[in-house]
């Protein structure tokens, strides 16, 4: 719970400064942005370990009592897994984007991040949405 | 109206002259951590989709508890982190070419496969000889055959390892050009064409 409150709370954050980025030129906004982002990635590949971990250790416990790939539960389940897939895939693109920015000289623009961060909100919130379907139907 | 250009350049302010490049000390670590949770966690979800698709996740999964499955996964995930960091080394975060980055891959893939089947026998070897000796059963050739084994083992792990961190180097790469397509560097055609006329990307 708390590794997916920091994927999503601290996605939304990141989101949030890139749009008030965009109706100003701030320079506080930019400072805040770019400490938010760098930290946010570290966060977020490290809740994203805890939480592949527990899920897998969560499957094997309950493993045998689950309902089978064809029941509305495991196709909830295939659609969970394949949006974690599709979370940590454009997670690579959006943190490897972070890297390049922080180490040049011009960064990126508010639009890219709020573009990017928007789309990280998106996918783990339905995640969530699943797992909460998973757990309590 | 303008937008800032300057998100993550620098924690500064943006009206700060423009100096030389930071020092990368912070961003480096960080593609190794994420590039090692990626993988890892990929590798568990290919699993699971596979087991869980066959209809065998009861089967599949049954000797695992929250604590082992954690315990596992923590393991395969500091190693594999480790081996990212290591083959992230030396490349240079401002220009992230990963042109050398797919024999980076299957050497470090290579190692780490070997890694996983010598430390075991190490760690298992020692002891067995320990108890062959006390109980009086001590056999050269066995220690010899075990050795062999190893050896052999060890080789086939590393084969395996390193067609694995291969195609993760691939898929890296991929990503990679995802990552320029999608966020146009400064300094590229792209980047220059929206910088030199100062419109924002």
């Amino acid at each position: 719970m708390l590794a997916a409150t920091v994927i999503v709370g601290g996605a939304a954050l990141c989101w949030a400064l890139a749009v008030r980025g965009r109706s100003a030129e701030l320079p506080g906004q930019a400072s805040a942005l770019g400490f938010a982002a760098e930290r946010y990635e570290w966060a977020f590949w490290i809740a994203l370990g805890v939480i592949v971990a527990t899920g897998v250790g969560n499957l094997g416990a309950y493993g045998e009592a689950l309902p089978g790939p064809g029941t509305a539960w495991g196709r909830a389940l295939a659609l969970k897994l394949g949006g974690v897939t599709l979370l940590i895939v454009g997670s690579v693109v959006r943190t490897v984007a972070v890297v390049r920015a922080a180490s040049e000289e011009d960064g990126m623009s508010f639009a890219t991040m709020r573009h990017l961060y928007a789309a990280t909100v998106l996918v783990a919130a339905g995640v969530v949405g699943l797992a909460e379907y998973l757990a309590h139907g | 109206m303008a937008e800032a250009r300057r998100a993550l350049s620098d924690t500064g302010s943006t009206t700060e002259p423009p100096g030389p490049p930071r020092a990368p000390t912070f961003q480096r670590p960080l593609l190794g951590v994420a590039l090692g949770t990626f993988h890892t966690a990929l590798l568990a979800l290919i699993a699971l989709q596979l087991i869980f698709l066959g209809g065998r996740l009861g089967e599949g999964l049954a000797d695992l508890n929250t604590l082992v499955g954690l315990a596992l996964f923590a393991t395969l995930w500091v190693l594999v982190t480790a081996a990212s960091m290591l083959a992230v080394r030396g490349l240079d975060p401002a220009a992230l070419s990963f042109g050398h980055a797919l024999g980076r891959g299957a050497w470090w893939g290579g190692v780490l496969g070997s890694a996983l089947v010598i430390v075991p026998f190490l760690l298992v070897g020692p002891v067995a000889l320990v108890l062959a000796v006390l109980r009086g059963d001590f056999q050269p050739i066995a220690v010899g055959l075990y050795t062999l084994f190893a050896v052999f083992a060890a080789i086939a792990a590393f084969a395996v390892g390193a067609v694995v961190g291969f195609v993760f180097a691939m898929l890296d790469e991929g990503l990679l050009m995802l990552s320029w397509l999608l966020v146009p560097r400064i300094g590229s055609p792209l980047g220059d064409a929206g910088a030199a006329k100062g419109r924002p990307r």
